[in-house]
């Protein structure tokens, strides 16, 4: 098993600069989820590890090698595709033994790697099937298994889990987290899916227009969100956003509106500037119907004009200060819509962001 | 009124189509069956000969020696066909320069009349004047009999239908390539697959239905060779380049044996059908 550095790595078609200036080290045995909306780059920066995509400046290296001029089977890494890119003429057996046979490895070698991977993915029963005879998980578990014969140094998914339905997804994810246990290997894994990512990562790198925002771990990412794309984009649903102004430094107040506005304590508020614009971030799911067990809650009247409910609990959908707000509340605490409810935010879980620069300020 | 133009307006569209298909497929095939059996010249009435058409069929030795000729052909032809339409496809489904162009340029000979690339070949191949030979002198070389000397004259006829036809099969060998995704060769380099295991192992089965296909089209368009040996050889020399279908055709137009023509038509179209029949089980069985 090995690290994965990057150092001040970019990538460039002609002159569009997808990924900028980039520099990070994967360590041994962690796995590390690159995630970010579609075109942020995270597939491109896996497809570099794996020297399916040239850099454009820049090292990477794997262990102690830079691998810049190295070609793909010479890396010592296995990728799993979203497509699978299991070949459709052969068994599942001879995909996975497809990579050991190039390599010249004597036939019992090969069955006796094959059917160990088979073992540990419980695919054993699978392996003369060919890929059109397996459904869309068993076809992943194939691909996943291929990967692992070789016993590579590191691991590279991309975006595996996204042709398969949401129970299914669920399965595998599971599958993958114990899997990554098992093998205490080194894994690269890219999603655009804020769960997977939270749910497999030992740290997580949000990437935006091939920037890195932030590179943390999931609950460092959803408690202190470095600004306001990390802190949109981690959580589901997405953390409401409102525009406000400080008011007065010493009285720390955020307007929001001209009949609106929120005290904030002191003590979690620092260097904010009286007059400045912000904009105020609170999860869906710290904005409460009751003040009971809140440090610091902070009232405000909502007229609900929609509601989603989801069975034990639901989303409250309503109008403050001319921005539309959601709150996570129980199933009982909701009713026909349109109705008015006294709500309550959590003060301590209010994030407040630069209205210009996005960064957060607290 | 409505209901009824409704109810007729399909049969009214695909009627020109069933006019056609019934003018000029199934009466002429009915009609050949029915000649297999008469003796006709057209000008005189039909006379029932029973089965004496076949009789003379298996007898007649330059039918034989015109099918052994149409072999061969097919054997020069379709091999070298797929090899080097494969091989043109494989660069031209690359990122290379000009790329568009030589796609056009490659499929230009196919919608060029038959008849006119065939004159033109005509040209290339003379044994004085033709450019093929003047450009062997110049390297000299010795000139070759393209097309009068019996032992080489189909080969050259094989090697003309070659350039014609084979930009059709890179544009089908071409869509085959495209649909084999990108990620089963990125797949095969991170497993350690070089470029020609990768064409090996990846890109032959994958395209492998694409194949057949050539291969049966190629087939039967071997079976059809006439164009070619008419006009530049007429069949010879020595019956050289005597075509099945070209045979056909003079027993037909040439000598008035209508129904000894539709005897031997009939009897190739099952051979066309065998051979077709063969290949597909044989790819099938590749295939599993």
């Amino acid at each position: 098993m090995a690290s994965v550095k990057f150092n001040q790595v970019t990538k460039s078609y002609g002159k569009q600069e997808v990924i900028q200036s980039t520099s990070f080290e994967i360590q041994d045995k962690e796995f590390v989820v690159l995630v970010g909306p579609s075109g942020c780059g995270k597939s491109t920066m896996l497809r570099m590890i794996a020297g399916l995509e040239e850099i454009t400046t820049g090292t990477i290296e794997i262990g102690d090698t830079v691998v810049n001029k190295l070609p793909p089977k010479d890396r010592d890494i296995a990728i799993v595709f979203q497509n699978y890119a299991l070949y459709p003429h052969m068994t599942a057996y001879e995909n996975m033994a497809f990579g050991l046979k190039i390599r010249g490895m004597s036939k019992s070698v090969i069955e006796e790697k094959v059917m160990k991977a088979a073992k540990i993915l419980d695919i054993e029963d699978l392996l003369d099937r060919k890929p059109k005879a397996m459904s869309g998980g068993q076809r992943q578990r194939i691909a996943i298994g291929r990967a692992i014969v070789r016993n590579p140094k590191v691991f590279l998914f991309d975006e595996p889990l996204s042709n398969l339905d949401a129970k299914l997804r669920g399965q595998m994810r599971l599958e993958i987290s114990l899997l990554h246990k098992k093998l205490q290997a080194t894994m690269v894994y890219v999603t655009h899916d804020q769960v997977e990512a939270m749910t497999l990562g030992d740290r997580i790198i949000v990437l935006n227009k091939g920037v890195i925002q932030q590179i943390d771990t999931p609950q460092n990412l959803y408690n202190h969100p470095t600004n306001q794309f990390v802190a949109g984009f981690i959580g589901s649903p997405t953390m409401n956003f409102m525009k406000g102004k400080i008011y007065q430094e010493d009285e720390i107040e955020v307007f929001i509106s001209e009949d609106q506005s929120f005290r904030l304590s002191l003590n979690t508020v620092y260097g904010l500037n009286p007059y400045q614009n912000v904009i105020l971030g609170i999860r869906p799911e710290h904005i409460f119907s009751s003040q009971t067990l809140l440090k610091n809650p902070l009232q405000f009247q909502a007229e609900v004009r929609w509601v989603e409910l989801l069975g034990h609990e639901g989303f409250a959908f309503f109008d403050l200060g001319g921005q539309q707000l959601s709150a996570r509340l129980r199933a009982d605490e909701l009713k026909d819509p349109p109705f008015s409810k006294k709500l309550y935010i959590e003060g301590e879980r209010l994030h407040i962001f630069d209205a210009d620069t996005g960064l957060n300020l607290m | 009124m409505k209901a009824f133009w409704n109810k007729i307006s399909p049969y009214l569209i695909i009627s020109p189509y069933i006019i056609h298909l019934g003018l000029f497929v199934l009466f002429p095939v009915i009609f050949s069956i029915v000649l297999v059996l008469h003796k006709w010249n057209i000008i005189s009435p039909m006379e029932y000969v029973g089965l004496d058409n076949f009789q003379r069929l298996f007898s007649d030795r330059l039918f034989w020696k015109a099918l052994w000729n149409t072999f061969i052909f097919i054997l020069v032809h379709i091999p070298l066909q797929i090899v080097i339409a494969l091989f043109l496809a494989y660069f031209l489904n690359e990122k290379i320069l000009a790329r568009s162009f030589f796609r056009a340029a490659f499929f230009m000979p196919v919608v060029i009349s038959g008849v006119v690339i065939t004159i033109l070949w005509q040209q290339l191949y003379g044994l004085e004047s033709g450019v093929i030979n003047r450009m062997l002198i110049s390297l000299g070389l010795n000139r070759v009999e393209w097309l009068s000397n019996p032992n080489i004259a189909m080969i050259s006829i094989a090697i003309m239908a070659t350039w014609k036809n084979v930009g059709l099969y890179v544009i089908l060998f071409l869509v085959g390539l495209q649909t084999v995704p990108r990620s089963y060769y990125e797949a095969a380099e991170v497993e350690g697959a070089s470029a020609w295991q990768q064409f090996r192992y990846i890109t032959i089965p994958a395209i492998n239905p694409t194949i057949f296909m050539v291969v049966i089209l190629s087939t039967i368009g071997g079976f059809s060779l006439f164009i070619e040996p008419y006009i530049m050889t007429d069949g010879g020399p020595l019956n050289s380049t005597l075509s099945a279908m070209l045979y056909i055709y003079k027993q037909a137009f040439g000598y008035y044996h209508m129904g000894y023509s539709a005897t031997l038509s009939i009897f190739f179209a099952i051979i066309i059908m065998g051979v077709v029949v063969v290949q597909k089980i044989f790819v099938e069985n590749e295939e599993h």
